[in-house]
């Protein structure tokens, strides 16, 4: 292409010679010497040297560097005939305008003649460069004289993108200068016309007033209705604006975006027009999407297409109540949440949001759901993972928060800095505002300030502090939890503050088997000399620290000495704040031998206000301009978690679980015994019970009082479940859904290989064998249609609230050797090591697409902790067992203590195949005589772990054929009590059912 | 609405700068700065998507030149990243397989082709005709101009 300015080309040739940064600021000095020099003579200065001089300018200015000088000479090119002048005057001048309203004042009178002049052309130029750097002032002065262009029915087609867009810059740089409404009658006539640049730029003058007044343009609903089933069910736009297929992308994106503005269409016609065309778009072709799901370079061919069906997708979600459009909506955004794009994951996440705010049942408590969302949270992109938290953000509730709040706190943990503040502020309104308990709610936000650490704001923690000094249940545990937490070292200043505030006001509540209030005493001063050196971050929490020592001294006379010791000390603190409060407090302290004053008492309980956390939240959304979705947590903003409601209605949703949550909040429950204190379980009451059950149960009580804050779990309450022979843990989150294997789990205990899961599409097979604690799977998948399977993923799901914890149980999957079911199967190796006790078999995820329908499944593996059972080879004889049982007992030991009925009544030929079972399935070997009760029946086996020393277990049966009960006492005990608990759950109810 | 525009190359220049906010001059330099080096520091893999100051970052990579919109977070990525392809496309024809140094030496006529796109942060013409018809008729004037400049 040809140069028209040499002058400028050397310029630029020469700015690219420079090698550095100094070279290029002296040669751009140099020329701006030069120019400011001609300029100032005047000599030859005609057209050409001043547009050559003006680009200079221009380009020294985009380069980065400041040019403050050539305003008044390109001023003068605007004034000038020449269209070129023009033109490159109005350019540079839009370089140097931005914040310089004085320049723009200079221009008024240029622009206005060039607004009103006969000349089409200048008309354009004036109505570009206001469009770009208009300010208020210069809507105030010329707003009228664009409108004229617009409203001018002689205008072209050029003339009224322009100036449509150049209304819209004018209202939105100065809201007062127009009145919106006395354009609904224009835009409406416009929106007749049959140029698609036309309609665009009018569609973006339309949607940016009805943005700032959704009322007064509602009127124009029906005519953006019919405009979009113009263009795209009749074809309407032509020629080369129909784009990769798509008819006027631009403008069918603006007009969806308009309707998005309403929550209802005006009336019926406006409905069909809009679900024919929403039915259109989003019953798009399948083909294209299959191709999607393939490859990435296909998906920037369907760009435009992906930008209409998203835009629609946001409106389907508005619109629930239109199940078929819905629903296809809703398969959209499950299929594309599954794609490897990153775009298209990104955009799928960001409507998976507007999604769970309309839709929980089939996202937050859709387990599958879930998954797929918590697996972008672990992508390698901070765009996703900021959407992934935002919809796990919106999609929790009060029947999912366990499961949500926990994965999310773990994935603070891992998480890095530049979101930790974000995120903990979410965990932290989230756990409010859906506790599932009391204790719940303190160890999450405990573990949360520990996780978060410095990026924690400090607003977590005194929110904390508002709430459980406002629920008076809370006090107790949190103050025992504070005195074990205050213990550790390298703690962080907000759970030193909490700690601190939490002691100073209820370290009475604290039993004295965790802590005395000379232990508590003492961790508070370990911390305080500790940091007392660091920088003044640290002087906040040295006074919230110091108050609490004072209140703990004025409480426990028996700390006073040391207290008062401790104040002493920070006399000679070199901050000034510190050396008050430590002798102010000293002072009252000595004072208080009869009466505590008003400044050692109890803080009053803190009244439940708006949430300084949802505050901060909210401003932050709004700083950032983040109206878009209007989220169901921000929304219910004065709405606080109702603390008692929710403790009730946990009480009747959720059956007695062995949870820490669990005991406390049954205890104020009626009709249910009330397990005030870890006691002695209800069955010991049993007269039928020996002694060999008695000295269990001895053993578990003196463990349940040696630790009872961090065992608090093991109260009667799974014991009760386990009389009503249920099947499975206590189901600590009934949202989750368990996987619906279990009867084929079972009889692949016997059997070594067979059909594990199926649904219409799919089979699986598994083989398996265990040997040492260490186990292997094959499992092979199958096609039951016609159809190729395609994106087969399949994951170990360790969220899975019945998931076991990976370091009990390691689950490596080989990798497959492709991600397509074909009519051959897909074979999948698996190695699982077992590392410590746990409970439950581990779970699976699977997921396949068919066709565009994406299916998630989710089952057992058939491995549950005693499929790692071995018994000790040799087969111990009684007396070893003995000894073994004697170690048992040496060191924290565990036993729980079961009654089972049977469903057929109990008989010698039942008991025999219970016996049977025990053998052959879980792989326990009978003791006969080991017990001196003859009606005793023991078996033994032992948890063959990786690399480890097995964990042997003793169980014993005692049948109770007399007076009609048909019970099994059923009582076994290991070292672990993982192992113990994981026995329970899945040996128990196949026994039950014999 | 788009907010800004910019066009970097892989070093971090700036090529070309548009500002449909008023912004000052300082403010400008710092957001261009941190833009860049968000998106120079993003690999090929991740999406195209950053979230910056409470707006949308969509950018997209065309050989050694990174273009740079910034949207509402409520306006449509995707449809942005075709406003892209469509300048480069316009840019294409009009310079004829277009590459970094017509940008450098021609950099108003990007500019012109940027004001036939977008106007006031909204896309105003998607006719890919339509703006090469406008850029022509641009040409013409300039050569009906010259034709009328008497020499010097």
């Amino acid at each position: 292409m040809e140069l028209p300015y040499r002058g400028l080309t050397n310029f630029i040739t020469e700015l690219r010679a420079t090698r550095t940064r100094v070279e290029e600021y002296t040669r751009v000095a140099d020329e701006a010497h030069h120019i400011r020099e001609v300029y100032m003579d005047k000599k030859n200065l005609d057209g050409y040297n001043k547009r050559k001089y003006s680009l200079k300018l221009m380009f020294i200015t985009v380069m980065g560097f400041t040019a403050d000088f050539g305003h008044l000479e390109a001023i003068e090119l605007i004034q000038s005939e020449n269209y070129e002048d023009k033109q490159i005057g109005y350019l540079t001048l839009s370089t140097f305008v931005n914040e310089r309203s004085e320049l723009l004042l200079l221009m008024n009178q240029s622009l206005l003649n060039d607004l009103t002049s006969d000349n089409r052309i200048n008309r354009c130029l004036a109505l570009t460069f206001i469009a770009n750097c208009g300010n208020a002032d210069t809507a105030e002065v010329l707003i009228n004289n664009v409108a004229k262009i617009l409203t001018d029915p002689r205008s072209s087609t050029f003339l009224l993108k322009k100036s449509a867009l150049c209304v819209l810059h004018l209202y939105r740089k100065n809201p007062d200068s127009i009145q919106p409404e006395q354009w609904i009658q224009r835009i409406q006539t416009l929106l007749q016309h049959t140029d698609a640049g036309v309609l665009t730029a009018l569609m973006s003058l339309l949607h940016g007033f009805a943005v700032a007044n959704p009322n007064i343009f509602a009127k124009l609903i029906p005519h953006v209705c019919s405009l979009l089933y113009r263009v795209i069910i009749s074809n309407g736009v032509t020629g080369d604006y129909v784009y990769n297929h798509i008819p006027a992308p631009w403008l069918i994106i603006k007009g969806l975006q308009f309707l998005q503005l309403y929550r209802e269409l005006p009336d019926e016609k406006c409905v069909k027009d809009v679900l024919a065309v929403l039915k259109r778009i989003v019953n798009t072709d399948n083909k294209h999407f299959v191709s999607i799901s393939q490859t990435s370079k296909a998906i920037k061919k369907q760009n435009a297409m992906i930008a209409v069906l998203f835009e629609s997708i946001n409106l389907a979600v508005k619109m629930p109540q239109q199940l078929p459009v819905y629903n296809r909506a809703l398969q959209h955004v499950r299929a594309f949440l599954l794609v490897n794009d990153p775009d298209l994951r990104y955009l799928s996440l960001e409507a998976a949001a507007s999604l769970c705010v309309v839709d929980p049942e089939n996202t937050g408590n859709d387990p599958n759901f879930v998954a797929i969302v918590e697996k972008a949270l672990g992508a390698n992109d901070m765009s996703l993972k900021r959407r992934a938290i935002d919809v796990m953000f919106e999609m929790c509730s009060s029947t999912n928060s366990g499961t949500i709040v926990a994965n999310m706190l773990s994935f603070l943990e891992s998480s890095t800095e530049e979101i930790k503040e974000e995120l903990s502020t979410k965990i932290a309104i989230l756990a409010e505002k859906y506790p599932s308990g009391i204790e719940w709610y303190v160890d999450v936000m405990f573990r949360l300030l520990q996780s978060g650490g410095p990026s924690c704001p400090s607003s977590i923690w005194m929110r904390t502090a508002q709430i459980i000094s406002s629920h008076e249940k809370m006090h107790q545990y949190a103050a025992e939890t504070s005195a074990v937490t205050i213990r550790g070292i390298n703690v962080f200043s907000s759970i030193l503050k909490l700690c601190g505030y939490i002691l100073g006001e209820w370290s009475n509540l604290v039993a004295a088997d965790i802590a005395t209030p000379e232990e508590i005493v003492n961790s508070i001063i370990m911390h305080l000399h500790e940091t007392t050196d660091e920088q003044t971050s640290f002087s906040e929490t040295l006074s919230v620290l110091l108050t609490s020592l004072s209140k703990i001294g004025v409480r426990h006379p028996s700390t006073r000495t040391v207290v008062e010791e401790e104040l002493e000390r920070h006399r000679g603190d070199w901050n000034s704040d510190s050396q008050e409060t430590a002798l102010g407090f000293r002072a009252l302290i000595k004072d208080t031998a009869e009466e505590a004053p008003a400044v050692f008492l109890n803080i009053p309980t803190f009244p439940v206000k708006e949430s300084i956390l949802l505050k901060d939240l909210k401003k932050k959304e709004e700083e950032k301009g983040v109206v878009v979705r209007e989220s169901h947590h921000l929304k219910g903003l004065l709405k606080q978690a109702d603390w008692e409601d929710d403790e009730a209605e946990i009480n009747i949703e959720q059956p007695p679980s062995p949870t820490p949550t669990a005991s406390p909040l049954i205890s104020s429950q009626p009709g249910q015994p009330a397990p005030s204190k870890p006691s002695e379980p209800e069955a010991s009451k049993d007269d039928t019970l020996i002694d060999f059950g008695d000295m269990l149960l001895d053993m578990g009580s003196s463990q349940k009082q040696a630790s009872p804050t961090t065992q608090p779990e093991q109260s009667n309450t799974d014991l009760i479940s386990s009389l009503f022979g249920s099947f499975g843990p206590g189901p600590t989150q009934p949202v989750a859904q368990a996987p619906m294997n279990k009867e084929r789990v079972l009889s692949l205990l016997v059997s070594g290989q067979g059909l594990l899961w199926e649904n219409q599409d799919v089979g699986v097979h598994v083989k398996h064998q265990y040997t040492a604690g260490e186990g292997r799977a094959q499992l092979a998948f199958t096609n039951k249609t016609t159809n190729l399977l395609c994106s087969v993923s399949v994951a170990v799901d360790t969220s899975h609230p019945l998931a076991p914890p990976e370091s009990a149980l390691t689950v490596q999957l080989q990798p497959m050797a492709g991600n397509q079911i074909s009519s051959t199967p897909l074979m999948l190796n698996i190695v699982l090591l077992a590392q410590g006790g746990f409970t439950n078999p581990p779970i699976l995820t699977f997921s396949y697409i068919q066709g565009l329908q994406t299916t998630n499944a989710s089952f057992f593996l058939p491995s549950p902790p005693t499929s790692f059972f071995s018994v000790p080879s040799p087969a111990p004889s009684s007396e070893i067992y003995n000894n073994m049982w004697n170690q048992f007992k040496q060191q924290p030991n565990r036993a729980t203590h079961k009654i089972i009925s049977t469903r057929s009544p109990l008989n010698p030929a039942l008991l025999q195949s219970i016996i049977g079972l025990l053998q052959s399935t879980y792989h326990f070997h009978l003791l006969p005589g080991y017990s001196s009760n003859k009606q005793v029946i023991c078996l033994v086996s032992a948890l063959a772990l990786k690399n480890k020393t097995p964990i042997p277990v003793l169980l014993t049966l005692q049948p109770h054929m007399d007076n009609g009960n048909v019970n099994v006492a059923f009582d076994y005990a290991s070292p672990s009590p993982e192992v113990v608990n994981g026995l329970s759950d899945w040996m128990i109810g196949q026994i039950s059912d014999l | 609405m788009i907010h800004y525009c910019f066009l970097i190359n892989r070093l971090g220049k700036c090529r070309m700068e548009q500002w449909y906010d008023i912004v000052s001059e300082k403010d400008q330099a710092k957001i261009l700065r941190e833009t860049t080096a968000l998106v120079l520091g993003r690999t090929s893999k991740l999406c195209n998507f950053i979230e910056y100051r409470g707006l949308k970052i969509v950018y997209k990579r065309y050989a050694s030149l990174f273009f740079i919109i910034a949207i509402d977070p409520t306006d449509n990525e995707f449809i942005t990243l075709e406003i892209i392809q469509q300048y480069v496309e316009s840019l294409d024809t009009y310079f004829g397989s277009v590459c970094e140094l017509d940008l450098v030496f021609s950099f108003h006529k990007a500019y012109y082709l940027l004001y036939e796109l977008i106007m006031s942060g909204e896309i105003m013409e998607t006719s890919k005709k339509v703006i090469y018809q406008a850029m022509m008729s641009q040409d013409l004037n300039e050569a009906v101009d010259l034709e009328n400049v008497p020499e010097v």
